[in-house]
């Protein structure tokens, strides 16, 4: 065993809000673990507390500590021989932190029993153990289930386990590999069984490909799932345009090439998502074409704006680190508008694609939104053009010639992976990530290890297997993490408990904007739902911090969203409930239920499942104690203490706040 | 409307607050105060109840086809909008009282707002937007003085909401009035500025932040009112939760904002359960807006407020493509929407009370990209209520013809009106003294001699 720093703390922040309790009382003590087993190899807390009933006066409690694992050797602590809870607490903490040597010494155990004292009686379990497992690959539930909130939609059980058997890296690997979710034949299979493709059909096709479970079929690609999800917050498209509204197949077909580019590369993502007419006709270059200047037509400069400004490289020059560049003090613009009126010049010439429209006129083309735009050379530009970087595209190039030498600027150009690999951060892992991790991200964008730029594949694993991602000590940092996404929460809590409907139709989880302002296809502009550099008023913004998904937490939102948690743990996932009852998406507490009767077991396992373990003793303590509150008694009182521990856990600030 | 049209990003504007840095709900928090905040003024002086009601087009309404010029200046507007022209003899003609410089017509659709101009309850702006300095083709052509992002939604949106073109500032001009004008409300959770549409930057100050409701008012949280045993049960779990220190910043602000929106809204719900008159706003998202707008105004005795500030927002305005076909269809229903607010306010005995304006962030290139227009900077917009006086073209209309004297190109035209004259000009309305306008609007004396005897635009009676 390895001599290690001795540290740590009795913690006398005590939870102490008024109960009626009386002076004359006698306490009644017990003991319990807020965590049961720590391993070496994550060093995060656990938390042991010493509870009484009964009394306000300051009382100590004899502790006698024993088992295999030594105090400073095995782990830290300032477990001593007695603890004190302090006048009018009713709860005492004490944190186990464990100590990472390198030996083999099997499963070790720290023991406490709580020893009589004239002050007070004991009252049921006087005792409770710890074990502390070797360093090992294997992460613990809470680290699993941590990582897959960050990685995926949440801690569903058969995903955490196979986390738990392959590791993060091992889990990243085979993710990598497995076969791609598409969103397209679910609206395919939608048509073909007679059922409309209005847009909640995507909210369908999306819910549909993440609730699959493993073993049904024996693969998921959760991952590749959570990347595509957040790439359509940054290439963003909308059914908030009517001709989206009813182009279901359009859109999943769009959102199948971020699924491509999730792992692919990001020079081939950035072309299909300008190649592709729904993005054409979001924001305007399907149609564009070259000037008329008898007529005093210019090309449109929609997506030559937007593909700079907030796919590729974004307003101001940057530092590999992500920090702007300056000049004499101040930030520097990436382009002019003349470079805009550029790029639109590039983007002229595209229309219709698809094997309908082999000899199609472009003004008469069919409308295809499944297959990719394509060049009506007549409608191109072709005059020089003078890209950023002063590369200049000569004359007489026909459109794809330009569009690939734009992209090619565009990709190649340094902002693009600083820009990306922040935004990828913001949507994984949390909402300031230090310039050193942006500037570790964008070296691998830069080259994956094999000499290739823009390997998604390579980001997306550097991104969650960063230190800043998977070291515990950085949630310690205030302002560390991010605030949940709100449509998140509802996808986490459909997920982690397995709301399948038993038709497989998932319409109830449909028309949910109005609760979240956020719901996937639906945002309102191409700026997202929020925007990166969002600062909410107060603390935040005076410690210079962004915090994007606040910008949607608002008066409204702050209540709606609680409301419809309340309504899914209770009823279902639902926004006016389901038509039919096989339709209904009812969250499974099966395992929940089976141990309510042992409150502790009960928030233990919710906590871990929604939260990583990231619920404080606090937390615990109000959750618990509301718990308490319904008794053994009557009909549903084991449904009853599950619906009040989920409801509270999810609307705690510890699961707001994914960290 | 055909599907074969496209009404391309309709609802940009709806969240398009992109970069706009902005909160909804922490109302009243002495501790979020920052260190350079103004201090209130004494508000003595302030007897009356006003209102100041921000309705915002986002995304960049094409303003040059919503007031338009006739007579013989109409073919210069025909030879530079081309496609988008609108036919001459489909246009409201209107007579300015003041000299507009030319013939002046309104959009095909824009009747309701005709008659509210013919009654001079309502006037125009002309050529509005937002400048660092006044600024000249050469100063253009120069780079000199510009916006930052000058052309850009994020940006310009930000800055007809801070007012200040040249620093992010990540206040609203509406905002810091309110943090002088303060005092003139009761002490409550619910701010003196509302929000109807979520998020802005324009209603954010260093102590006062927008509260948001939506058209159906504020919203309860449901299982935590009464004595059902569970609620009570979570009434006390919750209350324990947000009572709770976090050190983690972001769970203390998500915390607070929690706690503040359960507080405001038993607050809220008391003050606007009234009954308003007959109304013709309709249900649709826009009137339904403006009815929320006035039932809070008609709790305005309850709430104990002499002053407030609303924010609006409604459409999506980016038309790219299809410009003509799209605001066809949306300039009747603000039209008519702004008819019936005024009829209401009427109704309620406050329409000298209630001002209204639009705003946008930029009006769109003059020439066309094929149906559609792109983004530019001047544009037009009017003040409405019973207090302004109406049936004005305040500041200049432009030339419009190509390489004019303002274009900087396609017919993108700068402004010759700034935002900082506009806000100032309602800011002294609600009760902002002179003297301290430029804690509001700091660039406000580059526009505007602050020892003028006049107000800067004169649009008040």
């Amino acid at each position: 065993m390895k001599f290690s720093l001795l540290l740590l703390s009795w913690i006398f922040t005590c939870f102490a809000t008024a109960q009626s309790t009386s002076n004359i009382l006698p306490s009644q003590i017990s003991i319990a673990a807020l965590q049961t087993s720590m391993n070496e190899s994550w060093p995060s807390p656990i938390t042991i507390v010493i509870r009484r009933s009964g009394g306000v006066k300051a009382i100590t409690v004899p502790l006698k500590i024993t088992g295999t694992a030594t105090i400073g050797a095995d782990y830290l602590s300032a477990a001593a021989s007695s603890i004190t809870i302090p006048m009018g607490s009713r709860e005492v903490w004490l944190q186990l932190q464990p100590i990472a040597d390198n030996l083999v010494e099997g499963t070790e155990t720290v023991a406490f029993k709580l020893l009589p004292n004239p002050e007070y009686t004991i009252a049921g379990v006087d005792s409770t153990i710890i074990t502390i497992l070797d360093k090992t690959t294997v992460p613990t539930d809470n680290d699993a289930s941590r990582f897959l909130i960050q990685a995926g939609f949440g801690a569903d059980p058969d995903e955490l386990a196979l986390v738990k058997q392959l590791g993060f890296e091992g889990w990243i690997d085979y993710q990598l590999k497995q076969p791609k979710g598409y969103l397209q034949p679910v609206i395919k299979k939608r048509i073909a069984d007679g059922k409309d493709v209005f847009h909640p059909a995507t909210k369908i096709a999306l819910w549909t490909q993440v609730m699959r479970r493993k073993g049904n079929p024996d693969t998921t690609d959760i991952l590749r799932q959570r990347i595509a999800y957040s790439l359509l917050q940054i290439f963003v498209v909308s059914q908030n345009v009517d001709a989206l509204l009813l182009n279901s197949e359009g859109v999943t077909n769009y959102y199948d090439r971020l699924m491509d580019g999730a792992f692919g590369n990001f020079r081939q993502l950035l072309l299909d998502v300008t190649m592709h007419p729904c993005m054409g006709i979001y924001l305007s270059h399907c149609g564009n074409k070259k000037p008329d200047s008898a007529n005093n037509i210019f090309p449109d400069e929609n997506y030559a704006r937007e593909i700079m400004q907030l796919f590729s490289i974004g307003l101001w020059e940057l530092n590999q680190d992500g920090t702007r560049k300056l000049k004499n003090g101040e930030p520097i613009p990436t382009y002019t508008n003349t470079d805009i009126t550029e790029f639109a010049r590039v983007f002229t010439g595209l229309k219709w694609g698809g094997p309908s429209n082999s000899n199609a006129d472009f003004e008469y083309s069919f409308e295809e939104y499944k297959f990719p735009m394509k060049p009506y050379e007549l409608y191109h530009d072709t005059n020089p053009k003078k890209l950023l970087n002063g590369t200049v595209l000569p004359g007489g190039r026909n459109t794809m010639q330009d569009i690939n030498s734009a992209i090619d600027n565009l990709f190649n150009h340094p902002n693009t992976g600083p820009f990306i690999s922040r935004l990828l951060i913001q949507r994984l892992i949390t909402s300031n990530p230090t310039p050193e991790y942006i500037g570790r991200i964008a070296a691998v964008f830069a080259n994956n290890g094999k000499g290739v730029r823009g390997d998604m594949g390579a980001v997306v694993k550097a991104i969650l297997l960063d230190v800043e991602a998977r070291d515990i000590e950085k949630t310690k940092d205030p302002s560390f993490g991010k605030m949940r996404e709100p449509y998140m929460t509802l996808m986490n809590m459909g997920k982690t408990f397995n709301a399948q409907p038993a038709s497989g139709d998932y319409e109830s989880a449909t028309y949910m904007y109005e609760f979240y302002l956020q719901e996937p296809f639906q945002s309102p502009s191409v700026f997202n739902f929020y925007s990166p550099n969002f600062r909410p008023p107060g603390e935040l913004t005076t410690m210079g911090k962004f915090a994007p998904e606040f910008q949607i937490l608002t008066a409204v939102t702050a209540i709606e969203t609680q409301n419809n948690l309340l309504n899914s743990v209770e009823n279902q996932i639902a926004r006016w409930g389901a038509s039919s009852p096989a339709d209904e998406m009812k969250l499974n507490f099966s395992q929940e239920i089976a141990i309510a009767n042992d409150p502790d077991a009960l928030i233990r396992l919710l906590s871990t499942k929604l939260t990583g373990g990231a619920l404080q003793p606090k937390g615990f303590q109000v959750v618990r104690e509301a718990v308490l509150k319904i008794p053994e008694t009557g009909n549903n009182w084991q449904r009853n203490r599950v619906n009040m521990a989920a409801y509270l856990i999810a609307a705690s600030p510890e699961f707001n706040i994914q960290k | 409307m055909s599907t074969n049209h496209i009404n391309r990003r309709r609802f940009l504007g709806q969240a398009s607050c992109a970069a706009v840095g902005s909160t909804s709900l922490l109302s009243t928090l002495s501790n979020f105060l920052l260190t350079n905040s103004a201090v209130a003024q004494n508000i003595n002086n302030l007897t009356d109840y006003r209102a100041l009601v921000c309705f915002f087009l986002p995304g960049g309404n094409d303003s040059f086809n919503m007031l338009v010029p006739t007579g013989s200046a109409y073919s210069e507007y025909q030879k530079v909008r081309q496609d988008l022209a609108l036919n001459q003899s489909t246009l409201l003609p209107i007579s300015p009282i003041n000299n507009a410089g030319r013939p002046l017509a309104l959009h095909p659709g824009m009747a309701g707002i005709k008659s509210l101009f013919d009654a001079e309850k309502l006037s125009f702006i002309a050529n509005i937007g937002s400048l660092v300095r006044p600024t000249t083709l050469i100063d253009y052509n120069n780079g000199s003085s510009l916006p930052y992002g000058i052309f850009s939604h994020s940006d310009q949106q930000e800055q007809w909401q801070s007012s200040i073109p040249d620093v992010r500032s990540g206040l609203g001009w509406a905002g810091k009035a309110a943090d002088l004008l303060v005092n003139a409300n009761r002490a409550s959770n619910v701010s003196m500025n509302i929000s109807i549409s979520g998020n802005n930057l324009w209603q954010v100050g260093n102590k006062v932040v927008p509260y948001t409701v939506n058209a159906n008012g504020a919203v309860a949280l449901n299982g935590y009112e009464g004595d059902d045993g569970f609620n009570a049960i979570r009434r006390n779990a919750i209350d324990n939760q947000l009572a709770q220190e976090y050190s983690n910043v972001l769970e203390k602000t998500y915390s607070t904002m929690k706690r503040n929106s359960m507080d405001a809204y038993q607050e809220f719900k008391q003050a606007t359960a009234t009954t308003l008159p007959a109304d013709t706003l309709g249900t649709g998202p826009l009137g339904s807006s403006l009815r929320q707008v006035a039932k809070i105004i008609a709790g305005r005795n309850t709430l104990g407020v002499k002053r407030q500030i609303f924010y609006v927002q409604w459409g999506g305005w980016d038309f790219h493509d299809n410009v003509v076909n799209n605001m066809s269809t949306m300039i009747p229903i603000i039209s008519d929407a702004m008819k019936s607010f005024y009829d209401l306010m009427v109704a309620m005995g406050v329409q000298n009370n209630v001002t209204l304006f639009s705003a946008s962030e930029f009006g769109r290139s003059l020439t066309s990209n094929a149906e559609g227009s792109d983004h530019a900077w001047g544009g037009h917009q009017f003040v409405m209520g019973g207090s302004v006086k109406g049936k004005r073209v305040y500041g200049k209309y432009p030339d419009l013809f190509q390489g004019n004297s303002l274009d900087t190109g396609r017919g993108r035209i700068i402004p010759t009106t700034s935002v900082d004259e506009l806000a100032a000009e309602l800011a002294l309305w609600l009760g902002v003294q002179k003297r301290d306008l430029p804690m509001v609007l700091p660039n406000i004396s580059r526009f505007y001699n602050l020892n003028s005897s006049d107000s800067p635009l004169g649009i008040f009676v």
